[in-house]
């Protein structure tokens, strides 16, 4: 695409998004009209609508999963909501994790221990090896019994793994979102 | 055959691990460590199949919810090995029935290990293992790497060259049953899995 021809697709399509913000709907007719003779102003009315669509179902989605979650929240106290989980795994993240799922026979040290982590907002290491994690914990935190970071590495991983198959799922999903022509 | 670039796997993963093989030492290859520094856990489930991982993955809460494994299968058919990855995370299923003794587990969870270290580009998110078998033949040339990897890794060369030494030095001869006997035993592997080994390191006399 030349700079003209991208001015001038660039133009047309703000004029477009004014339109369709207005709900002018004379204004849309006419410049579907410059686009059927124009490729490139239609591929870019095209993918703007992609764009609508896409963000339009996720709103929907959104919206859905707030009113089911306030609705478990108030009904059902007991119940655990599970969210997608974005963005590195924090050691906040992890003592979440264990604060929720304790495993059994943690000592009483422990379990303060982990209290303490809850507001830490560090990243985990990438290398989740106990000996590893051991070490950077401690050198950290201070030290800790070993069965607890024993756990920590367990819900550590389980936390990131969690996030990541998250990630790749919605990653594919996008992917192999219909396109507006239902392709 | 031990191909350059599996024997160099093998050893890079104890370096990572801070485990070198030494012969003095008795006692099976601590299979753990490798594990954690290929940051992968290992589960043991009896009956193994991909509908008992799925049933796993989403119960200890390693996926948010159903729909993540959706394009995975979940049959009840039984499979020796399964691994599953996310991000840079990874878990080994091991079959734990009655038909694998702890060797054959072994065996099974250094198959897997090796799969991750020498596969991971080339998997998907998850390999099932329906069968494996303790040799390295076969058409399935990455079934065969990861054997390979597992043969080096749970039977050091340098370990089992010290011990078809000893023996030799002992007795004047080293049969290859004989120290395939003994060898299995102390590394804690099946003695078919042994006898492979010292045949591919042209170790003990036949």
């Amino acid at each position: 695409m030349t700079p003209q021809n991208r001015l001038r697709v660039s133009l047309a399509t703000a004029r477009y998004l004014d339109a369709l913000e207005r709900d002018d709907q004379a204004a849309l007719d006419t410049l579907w009209l410059q686009a059927a003779n124009d490729p490139e102003l239609l591929a870019a009315f095209r993918d703007i609508h992609a764009g609508l669509i896409e963000e339009h179902a996720r709103r929907n989605a959104t919206e859905v999963q707030n009113t089911v979650a306030s609705a478990v929240e108030e009904h059902m106290p007991g119940a655990e909501i599970v969210r997608p989980e974005i963005g590195p795994v924090t050691v906040a993240d992890v003592a979440a994790e264990l604060f929720r799922h304790p495993p059994a026979l943690l000592p009483a040290e422990a379990h303060a221990l982990n209290e303490r982590l809850r507001s830490v907002t560090d990243l985990v290491p990438a290398d989740l090896g106990l000996d590893a994690v051991a070490a950077w914990a401690e050198s950290k935190f201070g030290p800790g019994p070993a069965r607890y970071w024993a756990a920590f590495r367990q819900a550590a991983l389980k936390a990131r793994m969690r996030r990541s198959a998250d990630t790749e799922f919605r990653l594919a999903a996008r992917k192999t979102a219909p396109t507006p022509e239902g392709g | 055959m031990m191909t350059p670039h599996v024997a160099a796997a093998v050893a890079a993963l104890r370096d990572r691990c801070g485990a070198p093989t030494d012969p003095a030492r008795r006692g099976p290859v601590a299979l753990d460590r490798n594990f954690q520094a290929a940051n992968l856990l290992h589960v043991s489930l009896p009956e193994l199949s991909t509908a008992a991982v799925v049933r796993y993955l989403i119960a200890e809460r390693f996926v948010s919810g159903p729909h993540v494994l959706a394009e995975m299968p979940a049959t009840a058919d039984r499979i020796d090995g399964f691994l599953f990855w996310a991000g840079t995370d990874g878990l080994a299923f091991i079959n734990a029935d009655h038909e694998s003794p702890v060797a054959r587990r072994r065996y099974t969870a250094a198959h897997e290990l090796g799969h991750a270290i020498l596969h991971r580009e080339r998997m998907g998110r998850f390999r099932v293992d329906v069968k494996i078998t303790e040799d390295e033949e076969g058409d399935d040339h990455l079934e065969c790497e990861a054997n390979r990897f597992a043969a080096a890794l749970l039977m050091p060369a340098d370990v089992v060259a010290a011990r078809a030494d000893e023996l030799r030095r002992k007795h004047g001869c080293c049969p290859r049953g004989v120290l395939a006997y003994r060898l299995a035993a102390e590394l804690l592997v099946s003695r078919e899995a042994m006898r492979y080994r010292l045949a591919d390191l042209e170790l003990g006399d036949e």
